[in-house]
This record gives structure tokens, sequence and C-alpha cells, in this order.
């Protein structure tokens, strides 16, 4: 992608996520090409942080970092015990990861290689504001731990 | 809490929060409390140009709402956003 295509797209796509971030009380730490970095928070459940990078924005989907709220690396077991919470280390990053479709770290799992983001980066769910909004929902329902 | 006047006898305030934004874009819409839900998701998603809402999950805190039901049938009154976007989904551990 087009360096200049994949921030327009991007920012394009940055006034929902505020629009969002407003609603759900999510702090932004950042949301300017190629990054968005947001921190979730709710009564009684452990802070995240999440950092995507996506600078080949929407030919390649983010790299998604899992962070405390500090900036500081997420132990892997404190992490939420939700489906798409992986706690294991990824086989390129090496690091704990989002397992869903539209993280960077999925598609390149050796699990899922074969799943292509191409199957997804038109629908209608798999906007930056579409991935962050499942990694939400993920946290939200995970168990209290 | 919003501004906005007071709902109608049988009405109530709506607002669709989507992964492109809310519907309508401020405030809430009034709508008749017999009316189905999956009305006011469709009209959020035409509005804000959402092509594709398959598996989408409507909920109002964490609570899943069935939109083939009315407001309300559902218990809903007053003043509500309700959330209408993609659940979580993924693998896990291996």
């Amino acid at each position: 992608m087009n360096e200049i295509a994949a921030k327009a797209l991007f920012m394009a796509q940055m006034p929902a996520l505020f629009s969002l971030a407003k609603i759900r009380g999510w702090e932004v730490h950042g949301a300017a090409y190629p990054t968005v970095d947001v921190t979730f928070t709710a009564a009684e459940r452990r802070p995240l942080r999440v950092h995507m990078h996506a600078p080949d924005w929407d030919d390649t989907p983010p790299g998604i970092t899992l962070l405390l709220p500090s900036g500081e690396p997420h132990p892997p077991d404190k992490l939420p015990t939700q489906g798409m919470f992986n706690h294991s280390a990824h086989n390129v990053t090496g690091k704990p990861f989002i397992c869903s479709p539209g993280s960077q770290e999925y598609h390149t799992h050796t699990s899922h290689a074969a799943d292509l983001w191409s199957n997804y980066r038109e629908k209608s769910a798999f906007t930056l504001p579409g991935i962050l909004t499942q990694i939400w929902n993920g946290w939200l329902i995970a168990p209290i731990t | 809490m919003s501004n906005q006047p007071k709902p109608k006898p049988n009405h109530l305030l709506v607002a669709i929060i989507t992964t492109s934004g809310p519907f309508p874009e401020k405030d809430f819409e009034e709508v008749p409390i017999n009316q189905h839900l999956e009305v006011m998701l469709k009209k959020a998603a035409k509005a804000l140009g959402i092509t594709d809402t398959t598996g989408w999950l409507a909920k109002h805190g964490l609570t899943v709402l069935d939109p083939s039901k009315s407001y309300q049938d559902l218990g809903l009154t007053g003043e509500i956003s309700i959330d209408f976007g993609p659940p979580a989904s993924g693998g896990g551990n291996e």
C-alpha cells in the first residue's frame, strides 16, 4: 500500500474511534498514523492498554501489542482469560498476542496462516475501530481475575 | 444524560453506538416503545454506511438484546445507548 493512501485510509477512521473512545471511556494515548494506542478501563476490571501499529493499512492488519497502562509489556499471566487473548509466546514476536482475525499476529501465526486477512478486510467489523471494539468486547466479557 | 427533552408517553430515547460512530450523531432518537430494536439497528447501519453487520450483537451494558423484540419487551425505557458491533472471537491459548 502506498504510504499516502494508507495514511488517508487510517485517518479517515479516527473520528469514529474518538467518538467511541468518548462514549466508552477509553483513554486515548495516541491516534495518529500509523499508531492507535488506547487504554480500556472499567470498574473492578484490570485496565488493558492496546497498541496498534498499522503502517500498511489496510493491505495488512495492524500489529497489536498488549500493554499495562504505564506502557510496559503486559505480563502474560495477568491477561484476561478469554479466547482471543493468547498467553503463549507468538512464533514471530515472542509475546502474548490477540489470537483473532484482524490482528497481524493471528494471520502470521503458524496455526492460522491459511486464514488470510483478505477474507476480512472488506468487512465492516474490521475497520480499526471495529478491531478495537472486538478486543474491548473480549476484555469486557473475560472473567475477572 | 442528554439535554434532550423527555420522550412523549409510550416513547423512549435511543442511540446506537457502532464501529463507525453513534447514530444519531448527537443526542438520541425518539422511538415508540413497541417498535422492534432491529428498525433502529438497520437505520443506523444505513446512515453510517455499514454494509455488513453479519454476526454483530446489540448490547445494553453487558446484556445481549434480541433485535426482533420491542423495547417494551426488552424492558428498556427512558434514555438508552445500545452498542451494536462485532463480538469478541478468537482461538485463545494453544
